[in-house]
């Protein structure tokens, strides 16, 4: 998520915030693995019925360019379009310096999302 | 007499709670054997040749004679034998200078006497040399099997949490 966190500070996640409602496009969440010592964090930027592309390091969501003013450095990126399906979001980390292929992005299930980021 | 009664009460409290605490569970010979696996995996700039192929050897202590293995990311499923793991052992940790894995998160679940599954975060980082420096974070699920030594990995599934 660099540079948007750095690597190895300490912040908060809150829990409750996303318990009555879904996380929305745009906000940094927690999303668990096995259990919640280990949480990557992620930028929600599509959720379910949405297409996703990447064109030259520009996001486009349903054929839309979509402006990201947290991306610091424009990447090169392609990555052909994908539906996201239903109860799933697409995250990407704000790091768009590093190749496509080093990069852990992808659709996750909602249920994997443990809160949003709120420092 | 009431003073060594009353010793003799907090010492058998606390026996019971060290006990309680520390007994040998089927769950805690598990997840100890799998953080020790991860620590047969690490490997600093101290190691040696000869030390890692003595230390490949010690992969019978932690794997079955044949372990299923699946990264969902990499299309990968097949089956290897302890011989391929130990290798693979010798062939990775010559490509790397510095690597380790670190196991959280773990969770057991006994499905009989000689079957148990075990879900935990894994994450994995290398020292470069022929491949390249990375940092991984991976959910993984692991199939063990009781034998006459104790339990032993036979099954490995690297999940693929961020579908790309």
């Amino acid at each position: 998520m660099e540079p948007t966190l750095k690597d190895g500070s300490i912040h908060f996640i809150c829990r409750m915030c996303l318990l009555f409602r879904s996380p929305k496009k745009g906000e940094v969440v927690g999303i668990r693995l096995s259990g919640t010592k280990v949480i990557l964090l992620k930028r929600i930027i599509a959720k379910e019925g949405e297409k996703v592309e990447f064109k030259n390091g520009k996001l486009f969501i349903n054929g839309s360019e979509i402006d990201e003013p947290y991306i610091k450095v424009r990447s090169d990126w392609n990555y052909e379009g994908k539906l996201i399906e239903k109860g799933m979001v697409f995250v990407v980390g704000d790091n768009r310096a590093v190749p496509i292929e080093s990069h852990d992005f992808g659709e996750v299930s909602e249920e994997r999302i443990v809160g949003k980021l709120i420092w | 007499m009431v003073n060594k009664k009353n010793i003799l009460v907090v010492f058998t409290v606390i026996s019971l709670i060290l006990l309680f605490l520390f007994y040998p569970t089927e769950k805690r010979k598990i997840k100890r054997l799998l953080k020790n696996t991860a620590e047969w995996v690490r490997k600093t700039e101290e190691d040696t040749a000869l030390s890692i192929a003595l230390k490949s050897k010690r992969s019978r202590k932690y794997f079955s004679q044949k372990v299923f293995l699946k990264i969902e990311r990499k299309e990968i499923e097949r089956e290897i034998t302890i011989e391929d793991i130990e290798k693979g052992y010798i062939f990775l940790m010559g490509s790397v200078v510095t690597f380790k894995a670190t196991i959280s998160d773990i969770k057991v679940e006994i499905l009989n006497n000689f079957l148990a599954e075990a879900n935990a975060s894994v994450i994995v980082e290398t020292g470069g040399k022929s491949i390249e420096e990375l940092s991984s974070v991976n959910e993984v699920n692991f199939g063990l099997t009781k034998t006459d030594e104790g339990w032993r990995i036979n099954k490995i599934v690297v999940k693929e949490v961020l579908e790309k």
